[in-house]
């Protein structure tokens, strides 16, 4: 039996060990970091789990080089569209925004609920009104670039800035 | 607030965390359900990417297993190397 699978049962007993008194919920953040050892066995033992009361929950930046590469599914996630962004600049800032201000958020942010809520609490509150110039709108591509440097390169869109 | 996938997720939040999870809906009801799944005694596994403010989101899903009575292990892996420096029999 390789290194490999040994780890990889081990995982796998670990886990269904874990959840036989309670279900077991196994979390892991920023899944993309994890080393490539440890993703491998996970990977392997999540997909002999079957029947047991585990649910694995990966939050990735999608990268080219996954680590865990196991049938998981990914929920559609969309983006946000122009209520929802207007909700959260409105529930973040206080402001509700303009509709221009909302279509140029939607535009820079392609939606991330992260980017525009981040943006939302920007001091800006006259730009995200429409009371103030547009023109100050205008580093908004640069704040998201700054601010998200490491989302708009992994994102999927061809047409990344 | 807009919502698609369904409606809105049946656990209580603060507002500060409601505010932070505006527009997830979709998201917010398929972790339920993985973890649904596992109370049920199924297997579920799921993947959220970046984007979709996945801290809020992972905070918000503990919060709502551990009214579901799961057991939670959480992990944040750090970059560090990116493979170990000694030979593997599995690369």
């Amino acid at each position: 039996m390789t290194d490999r699978l040994i780890l990889s049962v081990a995982t796998l007993a670990r886990l269904a060990a874990a959840a036989e008194d309670r279900p077991l919920l196994l979390v892991v953040e920023d899944a993309h970091r994890v080393d490539p050892v440890s993703g491998r066995a996970l990977n392997l033992a999540v997909w002999r789990l079957l029947a047991d009361h585990v649910a694995v929950v990966l939050a990735w930046h999608p990268t080219a080089a996954d680590r865990i590469v196991g049938p998981w599914p990914r929920p559609s996630l969309p983006g946000l569209n122009a209520d929802d962004v207007a909700d959260l600049i409105t529930a973040e800032s206080g402001v509700q925004p303009s509709a221009a201000v909302i279509s140029r958020i939607l535009d820079e942010t392609h939606g991330k609920a992260l980017a525009v809520s981040t943006l939302a609490r920007r001091p800006f509150d006259p730009v995200l009104a429409g009371a103030a110039p547009m023109l100050i709108t205008l580093p908004l591509r640069d704040v998201a670039q700054r601010t998200f440097a490491d989302l708009m390169r992994c994102s999927p869109h061809a047409d990344r800035r | 607030m807009g919502a698609a996938g369904g409606g809105e997720p049946a656990t209580s939040v603060t507002s500060d965390v409601a505010t932070r999870l505006i527009g997830r809906t979709a998201v917010q009801n398929a972790l339920l359900a993985a973890s649904d799944d596992a109370v049920s005694g199924r297997t579920a596994a799921i993947a959220v990417e970046a984007g979709a403010g996945k801290t809020v989101l992972m905070e918000w899903l503990i919060d709502a297993a551990v009214g579901r009575r799961m057991k939670i292990v959480a992990a944040r892996p750090v970059e560090g190397e990116p493979a170990w420096p000694w030979p593997s029999s599995s690369t």
